[in-house]
């Protein structure tokens, strides 16, 4: 536990209120984070039902290149397999919404969204629009059973481990994602070459991205005739996904993070044409609502708190 | 308290398990294992390099007036745009530089089958580019490397 608590108190900030303080306000967070939970199955419903109107592009498929949570179909008539499977997701996603203080609701809705989501990703290509999903879905199952009249203190503090638990691997994923830009870039930087650190960086990822698939996007062309627009841009979207994970520790920053997280995402869009309105979802429920803070927000204090800049921005008036 | 620190101990050990797994897919040939990917979303910038596409020559058995990419084959296939072919292609070229024969069946397959209007008659180029320099100029280099017809056989 000693571990535990270093690596807490190493994402931590000291000059805020942290999450275990946040989790001494139990009662509003774990009424705030129940709510957030139902709208999470009531968003899974909502997908289901859009997929209907792609039913027959999957079935229309003569051919897999099945994911290991969908190998079974090369056992079974391919049409009756992806059938099975699109109607399965609806009716557990359907159950789930109606049901989401039940676990075996809450399971059958992670069996059924991960074989929608190996099923999406099984023709050639692994997009990563569903993963976050799978894997919160996940967690989610293990929540403890808690009526919100009869819930004690310690089904309350469990209830919100297993949120913040949702919360972590969501930030862990952008985090990761920033681990692998820079080290990508040192070792760019270190071959002397072209690195997401320099104004052309950003600008031959879009290049190259809208000439894989001949495709267009709002203003990549633009920022391509002033590629030294994109190295602000860059950093940027560097420092939110690279810090991403601090924001799990520290509840102040969560809906500014969110919000910056989702103009990313609408960013990436306009320059490369990319969606990822399922991850935007996600990210608006679990942290907008900052449910494990509350309203009580300052700019100074959130300012404080950024990772990095927090510090930086202290130590000129420490020397004072 | 014993339960919510025993429970505690999992979500920390599965934070851990995922960024160590997430990370080790890197050395996975398809960089993932759904659903633990190591999330490292463009990181290198691209400088010159050789990419895979097809090239049409004849679809619905009927032979175009030039041969045209697949991704300029607008009105010709359902979505000229689509990364999931384009991502089919990269494995497709990589499977005929290697040599791999099972593999370049099973890919073409998926090829034809979900994507390629048939009867059609299509070759694999590599080409090469900068980015940038072919952004501005529109300058690339093309070398074929296979030639298919769709009912499984190589002219």
């Amino acid at each position: 536990m000693t571990l535990l608590r270093r690596a807490w108190r190493f994402f931590g900030s000291d000059s805020q209120l942290t999450t275990w303080g946040a989790l001494s306000h139990q009662t509003e967070s774990f009424y705030a984070a129940r709510i957030v939970v139902r709208c999470y199955y009531a968003a899974i419903l909502f997908f289901a039902v859009a997929t209907l109107q792609d039913w027959s592009v999957y079935l229309d498929r003569r051919e897999t290149l099945a994911l290991w949570p969908v190998c079974w179909l090369n056992a079974v008539p391919l049409h009756g397999g992806i059938l099975g499977i699109l109607i399965g997701y609806l009716v557990t996603a359907f159950l789930g919404a109606i049901f989401p203080a039940r676990r075996w609701a809450r399971a059958l809705v992670f069996a059924g969204l991960l074989e929608f989501a190996a099923l999406d990703n099984s023709f050639g290509k692994i997009s990563h629009n569903y993963h976050l999903w799978v894997l919160t879905a996940f967690w989610l199952v293990f929540l403890p059973r808690a009526p919100v009249r009869t819930a004690d203190r310690s089904t309350r503090q469990r209830f919100l481990l297993i949120f913040w638990g949702c919360q972590a691997i969501v930030l862990l994923t952008y985090t990761m994602s920033g681990v692998g830009k820079i080290g990508g870039a040192i070792y760019q930087l270190c071959s002397g070459q072209n690195n997401l650190l320099l104004p052309t960086g950003l600008a031959s990822i879009i290049a190259d991205r809208l000439l894989q698939t001949n495709s267009s996007s709002w203003l990549g062309p633009w920022l391509l005739a002033h590629p030294w627009l994109g190295w602000p841009l860059g950093l940027a979207a560097l420092y939110l996904e690279l810090f991403a994970f601090w924001a799990a520790f520290r509840p102040a920053l969560q809906r500014w993070w969110a919000a910056g997280l989702i103009v990313f995402h609408i960013g990436v869009y306009l320059l490369m044409g990319i969606t990822f309105t399922q991850t935007v979802l996600l990210v608006g429920l679990l942290f907008l609502t900052a449910p494990l803070y509350g309203d009580e927000q300052r700019g100074g204090t959130i300012m404080k708190r950024l990772p990095l800049l927090g510090w930086l921005s202290r130590k000129p008036f420490r020397s004072l | 308290m014993a339960a919510y620190r025993i429970l505690r101990g999992w979500v920390a050990l599965f934070l851990a398990g995922y960024f160590a797994l997430g990370l080790a897919t890197v050395l996975h040939p398809r960089q993932e294992v759904f659903p633990v990917y190591s999330w490292f979303l463009f990181p290198l910038v691209p400088g010159e390099q050789t990419r895979y596409t097809l090239r049409l020559q004849e679809t619905h058995g009927q032979r175009l007036t030039a041969p045209l990419l697949y991704q300029d084959a607008e009105g010709i296939v359902t979505n000229p745009h689509s990364v999931t072919v384009d991502e089919l292609v990269q494995q497709l070229g990589l499977a005929v530089q290697k040599g791999r024969a099972d593999e370049q069946q099973r890919l073409r397959q998926v090829l034809e089958k979900n994507y390629l209007p048939l009867p059609c008659q299509y070759e694999l180029v590599a080409i090469t580019f900068d980015p940038l320099v072919r952004w501005h100029t529109g300058r690339y280099e093309v070398k074929l490397l296979a030639q298919y017809l769709s009912s499984g056989e190589t002219p």
